[in-house]
């Protein structure tokens, strides 16, 4: 969808054309469940944001500035839907939460994340992406998923260009790294299977 | 100096890799960089496997469709409704909110203009009370000791409260008992005052059951909140009727503080 197209959509949807709010919806959501899920790792929680995201934004649209893209507010109100959901989460160290909810993989409760995240999700690239500091995973999805310049992450995560190019960095290269792990891992567990 | 005079670039292996990935080199910078790292098999190897890594990521995961969840919250909110009524709406809290903001605007000019307007009785001033009233309240203060100090004789059965008909005086000579109600204030240093104001009620004869009788005088006090605010009251009726003879006594001790010391309370039935 160009830019044209979309504020001619939203500017429907803000006069109150459920039509033109649907195909906004639909243009959209596909990349911000992606974003949510690789982010927090939960489909369940992916979905919540997702859908309370495009609540608030809908319901909002009057105050929608045109000069910046509906996919960057979009992106903003449900990534700080998140962080307040992360917040709110926070205390809970139950088995059912996974990494998605921690920003460090180096405590104790790591090889029980671990081993829940190689057993529940059967993804290892989600499971790597959990691996990976908070800011890290959300740059480099926003970098190599949703395909943001890093002035755009910088601004959307609030940070320096020079400390969004340096999480990207290293997230990528931690994020090769469990990858690989994780490749040899499978490989050991096919060949003691033989 | 390299072979056509510029200086040589010592950046490393990865951070060309990072300027390919990070997508930072237009065309032909891409082409120089992968030559000069065609050589590098580590190079080649790092480059490979971070491109492997990332493109995993462009792998979209299948979303579910919410879109029927969505508009339907959004419809719970009444979003959609139709353009004309929905700048009613608008328009009806605008005017509201006019109208609020002028009542409040007309409100505060009006009380500035003319401020006997006030909605909210201006406070008397404590200290001219209090002086007007120390006087009297001593002089009231013994007179009811008296009749307390009385009365308590002619008790038979124990009592948790003082109790008072009145003063006793046997000798048929028109007596008068003071009393003082009392409410609660604050002074300028927000410590608890009380104020109390003097009030009287005659009583011709004794104070038995007999001469109360015989005067026909009858007391209503409010047990519960006569003397906080309202003062008792006295009036006279006939029969044999039970009669209730309620009053409320405070005691100012000298020096007389600002505080009533105590508050008694006193009633007594009388048949």
């Amino acid at each position: 969808m160009d830019r044209a197209e979309e504020r001619r959509l939203i500017r429907r949807a803000a006069a109150g054309d459920k039509q033109a709010a649907e195909a906004c919806i639909r243009a959209h959501q596909p990349s911000l469940y992606a974003y949510m899920l690789r982010l927090s790792g939960r489909p369940d929680v992916a979905e919540d944001i997702v859908q309370e995201a495009f609540v608030r934004v809908l319901t909002s649209l009057d105050r929608f500035d045109d000069r910046y893209r509906f996919s960057t507010w979009l992106f903003t109100i449900a990534r700080r839907l998140y962080v307040n959901a992360c917040q709110k989460h926070k205390p809970v160290y139950e088995s059912d939460v996974v990494g998605g909810w921690h920003s460090s993989a180096d405590g104790p409760e790591s090889p029980v994340i671990d081993a829940e995240v190689h057993e529940n999700t059967r993804d290892a690239l989600q499971a790597a992406l959990l691996r990976l500091p908070e800011e890290q995973r959300e740059v480099v999805i926003l970098f190599h998923q949703q395909d943001w310049p890093i002035a755009l992450i910088a601004q959307h995560m609030g940070m320096p260009e020079g400390t969004v190019k340096s999480h990207l960095h290293r997230g990528r290269r931690r994020l090769r790294a469990f990858l690989e792990a994780s490749e040899r891992d499978t490989a050991r567990v096919e060949e003691a299977w033989r | 100096m390299t072979d056509d005079g510029r200086k040589p670039d010592r950046r490393s292996h990865e951070e060309w890799v990072d300027e390919l990935l990070d997508r930072r080199a237009d065309d032909p910078e891409s082409r120089a960089i992968f030559d000069r790292l065609r050589t590098d098999l580590d190079a080649c190897r790092e480059l490979a496997s971070l491109k492997r890594a990332t493109d995993a990521l462009r792998r979209t995961p299948s979303a579910p469709d919410l879109t029927a969840d969505i508009l339907h919250s959004i419809d719970r909110r009444r979003r959609f409704l139709p353009a004309r009524l929905r700048r009613m709406v608008t328009v009806g809290r605008v005017a509201v909110a006019a109208g609020v903001v002028f009542a409040i605007g007309v409100t505060a000019i009006a009380r500035r203009h003319t401020p006997e307007l006030a909605f909210t009785p201006e406070p008397s001033h404590l200290s001219t009370l209090v002086a007007s009233s120390t006087t009297e309240a001593r002089r009231c203060a013994k007179t009811v000791a008296a009749a307390v100090g009385t009365i308590r004789d002619d008790l038979t059965a124990p009592v948790s409260q003082v109790v008072v008909v009145s003063a006793r005086s046997g000798d048929g000579s028109p007596r008068v008992i003071r009393y003082r109600s009392t409410s609660p204030a604050f002074d300028v240093n927000h410590h608890p005052v009380t104020v109390s104001w003097n009030a009287s009620v005659p009583v011709v004869g004794g104070s038995g059951a007999a001469d109360l009788g015989v005067a026909g005088w009858e007391f209503y006090g409010d047990e519960t909140t006569a003397g906080l605010g309202r003062p008792t009251y006295a009036s006279r009726r006939d029969g044999p009727d039970l009669i209730r003879a309620g009053l409320f006594f405070e005691f100012w001790y000298d020096p007389a503080p600002s505080m009533p010391d105590r508050f008694e309370r006193a009633s007594r039935d009388i048949r």
